[in-house]
């Protein structure tokens, strides 16, 4: 072996490919766990409802203990049968050990209420589901995991005449998962391959070649090539594991079709309901009729897939990274600035956890559909694309008919988009404008006591603003609100402030103007103190009118400190979250609901986590769009005055 | 008498109208609030009206004046809810979060405004753009990392990490634009006597910045000192709520105590409002001096 290959090219690429290998092992072996754990409960699951159809087929004379015995005998892998009779909570047959020399039936003892509890939610569930035209099992199940043996927890309801009589458990003993051995040897003989393939390409001086039409640097080059080895080994292996995962699959589905063969026909049942131990829906109505019982198998290994996408996509980026020799000047970078990136350092390591990877993570969430009851789920079943996106944006539903009426649809998108608007153009418009006439007012050195008015309007900026907006939510409190009692004593009838969209939007905007005029005025004051008055003076002296002077003098003087002070203030209020939120709360009907408060409710009342992330990520895109949009413009305006 | 008539003497009037109305305006809600609060009840009503009020009695209805003084919400409020404690949860919150975001955010504003180093421009951008995430893209991956991964659900520590980072950006853009008027031969003259790095930035710039240090310092206080929604899903036991998330509580859903409201709210805002006031020229300044520069 050539001494001169191993540099510390080949070195990252070794790292990275062993890395990139642990990482496809350890992604695939989630999917593989739950391909193993799905088809034995579907296993336990048929049986169990097996089970549970022919206690409820059984004739009055037939003992149940016998049934029992006689099903445990016919399938090995039962650990143990319990029929429980809801009414009276009477265990009528058990093969558990400690139950054999009772007498049934017994009543249930008090250590067992937890069985009794999950019969009552089964129950439930059936009435439930009966309503939504699921005659069929309903199952509990839940997976008992100990270190060696696995055993599973199947719990479905029986009935007798067509009536939710009582539920029957089984504990199964799951098969032991076959585990591969062979990894070491294939990731060594991959690596092998990769390394003879580049070792090829280098030997052949490629990198020499002269690429004179492309202009491309050997680094570049062999970022390139490092890129495309990696890129064939790690397909190779990717696709190799979803061979063994396909593999999987299909001896899943035999074993499971070999199964609903071996019971009577008919007496298995098509459909279950699948709850968890904690009553909850699973959202997984398990049809275990073949093709669509497929078609769940073929979801899991795109699941299976994009992850392997995700993961070869980040290790390209680190190879081109390291391989282009950016790594190196990184770090060289580093060393170089050592002091100041010390001082970034804590700051910057802060922002990275808490500010950007939250950002990214919400991003991420923008493209799944989670909600309360699928957190736990893996990402890669979540993941539905720009589904959110697609139903956030391209909702044009404007209009909906209720009793016959043609309302506007407030939760629409869009609607909330035009008042998010409304309510920034607003109140950015009486802010500045009070502020300015404010301001332009007390610089007239001939008003007294100008520190006093100065003091005593700034104090609304000072004070927290969910109190004041609490306060003038009280303020406008139909009954005794002060607003009102003001308008009744001018003889007028008495508002109900949040009752109309219009009088509701004022709400907002004359707490958020409130707030938000001390703010511009302050700062405009302090743009008005640095203009000179020997300005004044000599447009004075050229005839310049009040108007005039106003219009040529104050006006661009003012721009360098007024339109920073916009641009903040039009993000402020576009998010401003806590006036609307306490004041208003979008009343009514979620009419005045802004972006920022419509994302937090979908978010947090309706829960609907996914779709609240895909939304805050429109409004950061807007925001993005308008910060862009206006440094380019203020950039040319700077140019042109 | 003609004089009074000149037009710069009725301009001069209606300035003083418009500027004393404004400040009637401005000072209105608060005498309510006052008034709420000194009033001893819990009603919203400044005075209980008669069945059927005569003007006057609306009139007397609106002037923020209590009808009877009293310090019994002051008194309520402190001693028989949890008040107390949850301004004290507040004060520890707002505190360490001072120290600690006024530390995070003057190192690397000075890093910002002094060195030149590959990324500077792109980190500087980064902060501005991290000012427009929403906060409700944040809040479930925060609680996911906080609550989930770090396990620091009605922890004091928790909040005060969310808090004093999340106010890095805009206080390091102030900081920054403060340093950058700070003339270097300064600093260059201390590193000809000998100094050290660490001197220059802790026993030179430090005490020259102190005014942007203190509004820095102001604006972390209030990060913390007024958050609610952060607070309230973090803080699940009703011992560790934050004072706005009391405040919250009391004019919440299920009840209207808008005489604890009032009171407690006087008692969280005096100490902002007279910060505020101390320090606000410096806020101005230093917002306008990092705004514009960039």
């Amino acid at each position: 072996m050539n001494f001169q290959m191993i540099n510390s090219r080949t070195l990252s690429f070794i790292a990275l490919f062993s890395m990139a290998y642990i990482a496809f092992l350890y992604g695939s072996n989630d999917s593989f766990i739950r391909l193993y754990q799905q088809s034995e409960m579907d296993k336990a699951v048929i049986l169990s409802g097996s089970m549970a159809k022919k206690l409820s087929n059984i004739s009055a004379t037939e003992s149940l203990q016998d049934l029992a015995i006689n099903l445990k005998a016919k399938n090995s892998n039962v650990l143990d049968i319990k029929i429980l009779k809801l009414s009276g909570a009477k265990i009528v047959a058990s093969t558990h050990i400690g139950d054999m020399d009772k007498s049934f039936p017994f009543r249930l003892p008090k250590d067992q209420k937890p069985f009794f509890d999950e019969a009552k939610q089964i129950k439930a569930a059936y009435k439930k589901a009966l309503i939504g035209q699921f005659l069929n099992p309903i199952i509990s199940y839940e997976w008992l995991d100990n270190n060696s043996v696995n055993t599973l927890k199947v719990i479905s309801p029986y009935t007798v005449n067509g009536r939710f009589t009582g539920v029957l458990q089984l504990n199964v003993l799951t098969e032991p998962r076959a585990t591969q051995a062979h990894y070491f040897t294939d990731w060594l003989v991959l690596l092998v391959v990769a390394l003879a393939l580049l070792h090829l390409i280098e030997k052949k001086q490629l990198n020499n070649i002269r690429f004179t039409y492309f202009n491309v640097t050997k680094n570049t080059l062999n970022s390139c090539l490092y890129s495309v080895v990696f890129l064939i080994v790690s397909l190779l292996i990717c696709f190799q594991l979803v061979q063994e995962f396909k593999a999987e699959q299909s001896t899943a589905i035999e074993a499971i079709t070999a199964l609903m063969r071996t019971i009577e026909s008919g007496s298995a049942s098509t459909q279950a309901l699948w709850i968890d131990r904690y009553g909850q829906d699973m959202q997984r109505l398990n049809t275990l009729s073949q093709p669509v019982y497929l078609q769940s198998m073929a979801t899991n290994l795109h699941g299976l897939m994009a992850k392997y996408a995700v993961h070869i996509l980040f290790a390209l980026v680190l190879m081109v990274f390291f391989i282009s020799g950016s790594a190196a000047r990184t770090r060289q970078a580093f060393k170089e600035n050592r002091q100041a990136y010390m001082y970034v350092m804590p700051a910057m390591l802060g922002m990275l956890v808490l500010v950007f990877f939250p950002f990214g993570y919400g991003v991420l969430l923008s493209f799944t559909d989670t909600t309360m009851f699928n957190e736990s789920l893996p990402f890669s079943e979540r993941f539905i694309g720009l589904d959110n996106y697609l139903s956030i944006l391209g909702g044009f539903n404007l209009f909906k008919e209720l009793d016959g009426q043609t309302i506007v649809n407030y939760e629409n998108f869009y609607w909330t988009l035009f008042i998010t608007i409304c309510w920034t153009v607003s109140n950015v418009v009486f802010a500045v404008g009070l502020g300015l006439l404010l301001a332009l007012a007390l610089n007239d050195s001939r008003i007294k006591f100008r520190w006093f008015f100065r003091v005593v309007l700034i104090l609304p900026w000072a004070i927290p603003n969910y109190i004041t907006a609490l306060v003038w939510k009280g303020m406008f409190h139909q009954q005794f609100g002060v607003i009102n009692q003001v308008i009744q004593m001018f003889g007028f009838e008495p508002i109900d402030w949040f009752g109309s969209v219009f009088t509701s939007f004022l709400t907002g905007l004359t707490t958020n103007v409130w707030l938000g005029f001390p703010f511009m005025m302050v700062v405009i004051l302090g743009g008005l103190q640095s203009i000179s008055t020997d300005m004044y003076e000599a447009a004075r002296i050229d005839g310049a009118n009040r108007w005039q002077q106003f219009k040529y003098i104050t006006l661009p003087s003012l721009k360098p400190t007024l339109i920073p002070a916009i641009i903040l203030s039009v993000v402020w209020t576009f998010n401003m979250f806590n006036v609307i939120y306490l004041v208003s709360a979008g009343e009514p009907a979620g009419a005045n609901e802004i972006l920022i408060t419509q994302a937090y409710k979908i978010g947090f009342e309706k829960m609907q986590y996914a779709y609240a992330a895909a939304y805050s990520v429109v409004i950061f895109m807007i925001l993005l769009v308008y910060g862009v949009f206006q440094n380019k413009v203020s950039k040319v305006t700077d140019m042109n005055s | 008498m003609n004089k009074l008539f000149e037009t710069e003497n009725i301009l001069l009037i209606i300035r003083y109208i418009f500027v004393i109305g404004m400040t009637i305006l401005s000072l209105y809600p608060i005498f309510w609030v006052l008034s709420l609060a000194f009033s001893g009840s819990q009603s919203l009503a400044i005075t209980e009206l008669p069945v059927d009020p005569s003007s006057w009695d609306r009139l007397r209805a609106i002037i923020p004046w209590p009808e009877n003084f009293s310090l019994q919400n002051f008194i309520d409020v402190l001693t028989e809810q949890q008040f107390g404690r949850w301004l004290l949860n507040s004060a520890i919150v707002a505190g360490i979060t001072t120290v600690f975001g006024v530390f995070l955010a003057s190192t690397s504003a000075y890093a910002f405004s002094r060195f030149r180093f590959p990324g500077r421009g792109f980190g500087m951008m980064t902060f501005l753009v991290s000012q427009m995430f929403p906060g409700t893209l944040m809040l479930i991956p925060l609680y996911v990392i906080i609550v989930g991964w770090l396990n620091l659900e009605n922890s004091y520590i928790g909040l005060v990490l969310v808090y004093s980072v999340t106010a890095i950006p805009f206080c390091v853009w102030m900081l920054k634009g403060y340093f950058d008027t700070i003339p270097k031969e300064i600093e260059e003259s201390a590193i000809m006597d000998g100094a050290s790095q660490a001197v220059i930035f802790w026993q030179i710039i430090v005490p020259l910045a102190k005014p942007a240090i203190a509004v820095t310092a102001l604006f972390s206080f209030m990060a913390g000192w007024n958050e609610f929604i952060l607070a309230s899903i973090f803080m699940s036991e009703e011992q560790l709520y934050t004072a706005p998330v009391g405040l919250k509580f009391f004019v919440g859903e299920h009840s209207s105590m808008w005489g604890y409201f009032a009171a407690g709210s006087v008692i969280v805002s005096a100490p902002v409002v007279f910060l505020f006031l101390y320090l606000q020229k410096y806020l101005i300044s230093g917002l306008t001096s990092g705004g514009v520069k960039g």
